[in-house]
């Protein structure tokens, strides 16, 4: 939506985009911003009686070219240095040598005043034109009108202060975007972590009741995991160092009775059991060791031996498990 | 003047929260591998609880014959089991093969050797060492088959009396 803010004679005008609703009209540029609203876009024209108004002959150089050279072409024209005034022309007529042009003037330090505080309300100008064109009818005989409301006088300082404020603008918003990801990221790590706390409670409580089940004595105390691992591990520790050999159970897997086959020699070193045997068939030597396989996973056996008679002696060793 | 107190406001506020970012995340890792060892001790004490308490409960019974043999004579012992089970004859040798310290245990080693021993006999044996009143660690056990006699076994045993 558009907004049209126009200047004449001492007082701002803004109207709705109609140009039909008048919004607010005040000498006074403070109650304008007032009514602008942050993110409008407006149309500024001022009255055609705030300009200096020049003919101005230029060499032949065009229309682009001749805008460049406009400031140094019209200095001391005006009764302010050409540096402190926004310019427009429109072609007029060409010479041979030189072409003619209507030179619009209008004091930089003006606009700069009138612009900037809207431009810092944050809303955007689109153009600066002139308007009431009919106050300076007789100076427009023959003169294209549709040129002249062309004309736009936006100050090139401005139009630099305005990618600042849009840089601005942008890094605002970013940096707004990236806080409120951090805001989002402490609140999923608080979540998190107390989600944690929680499980980390319950797994302490298993914990604890899991180990009271294996040392009932200590059931009134609540002691910390690292306790609990270290108790473990005293535990596992003082069994291997106290238990040695279960000879009684080895005897009673080894001495399991197979037909053909005969255990000649039981070795126990540590954790290393050796069997020694003699068998009539290897078929015997196999359903032994399926046997003992249910209590030595990893038995195997390692050396058979054919003798003379047709039998076979056998060796077997396993890793007893602790 | 206002942009830099802007910049200080706003540095001071990422500082805060970068900080904070950065101990909830170290908390939240160190969470993380705690739970991680406690899952591991959870499991383990779930899936060999009944293996556990049986094994708690032994070093407890070993720990009472270890206190309840400390004044034993281990020959003694042994000669008493020979006695009981008639295997006095059986026993060849019976050799003390020196002491070392475990910790704050005393470890007296020995050799034993029974020949011509019958498997019942055998597993008596087997019984009364490892629920004698003292505490004998069984370390090594050899059984053949006596070459005199394929029905009787040669035993020698190592074994650690700990007191």
């Amino acid at each position: 939506m558009t907004l049209f803010l126009n200047f004449k004679n001492g007082v701002y005008t803004l109207m709705d985009e109609t140009r039909q609703t008048l919004i607010v009209s005040s000498e006074n540029l403070s109650d304008i911003i007032n009514a602008i609203p942050p993110d409008g876009l407006i149309s500024v024209s001022i009255d055609a009686d705030e300009f200096f108004i020049r003919k101005v002959n230029l060499p032949a150089i065009g229309e682009e070219k001749a805008k460049e050279i406009l400031p140094v072409e019209m200095e001391g024209k005006f009764l302010v240095p050409a540096q402190e005034l926004c310019f427009g022309l429109v072609f007029l007529e060409k010479s041979e040598t030189l072409d003619s042009y209507l030179v619009f003037a209008i004091k930089k330090q003006f606009l700069l005043n009138l612009l900037t505080p809207i431009l810092n309300k944050g809303a955007k100008v689109t153009v600066v034109s002139l308007s009431n064109l009919d106050a300076i009818s007789e100076l427009l005989v023959g003169v294209d009108q549709e040129k002249i409301k062309g004309l736009d006088f936006y100050p090139e300082e401005l139009k630099k202060y305005t990618e600042k404020k849009l840089a601005f603008g942008v890094l605002k918003k970013v940096v707004l975007y990236a806080l409120a990801i951090c805001f989002i990221i402490i609140l999923g790590l608080s979540l998190r972590l107390y989600f944690m706390s929680k499980k980390e409670a319950q797994l302490k409580k298993s914990i604890v009741a899991g180990y009271n089940t294996i040392f009932p004595e200590s059931k009134s105390s609540s002691p910390s995991a690292s306790v609990i691992e270290a108790k473990l591990k005293e535990l596992k520790q003082n069994y291997r160092s106290l238990k040695g050999i279960e000879l009684l159970d080895i005897l009673k897997d080894a001495s399991a009775s197979v037909g053909n086959l005969a255990v000649k020699e039981i070795n126990v070193e540590t954790n290393r059991l050796t069997i020694k045997g003699e068998a009539k068939e290897y078929s015997a030597i196999e359903k032994y060791k399926g046997l003992l396989k249910k209590n030595f996973p990893l038995i195997k056996v390692t050396e058979t031996k054919n003798l003379s008679d047709g039998r076979m002696t056998f060796v077997m060793e396993a890793t007893i498990d602790e | 003047m206002n942009s830099r107190k802007n910049l200080i406001i706003f540095l001071v506020v990422t500082s805060i929260l970068l900080s904070t970012i950065g101990v909830l995340s170290y908390k939240t890792a160190k969470l993380q591998k705690d739970i991680a060892a406690l899952e591991l001790l959870q499991r383990e004490l779930i899936e060999n609880s009944a293996t556990l308490a049986v094994m708690s409960q032994s070093v407890k019974n070993m720990q009472k014959r270890l206190e309840d043999g400390r004044n034993r004579n281990f020959v003694s012992e042994v000669e008493k089991i020979n006695g009981d089970l008639n295997m006095t004859k059986a026993m060849k040798k019976v050799n003390s093969i020196g002491n070392k310290k475990e910790g704050v245990l005393n470890v007296n080693r020995y050799e034993l050797r029974y020949e011509g021993v019958d498997i019942n006999s055998a597993t008596n044996l087997f019984y009364r060492l490892t629920n004698a009143p003292l505490l004998i660690r069984v370390e090594r056990c050899n059984l053949s088959v006596s070459f005199d006699n394929p029905n009787l076994l040669n035993i020698s045993l190592s074994v650690a009396h700990i007191n």
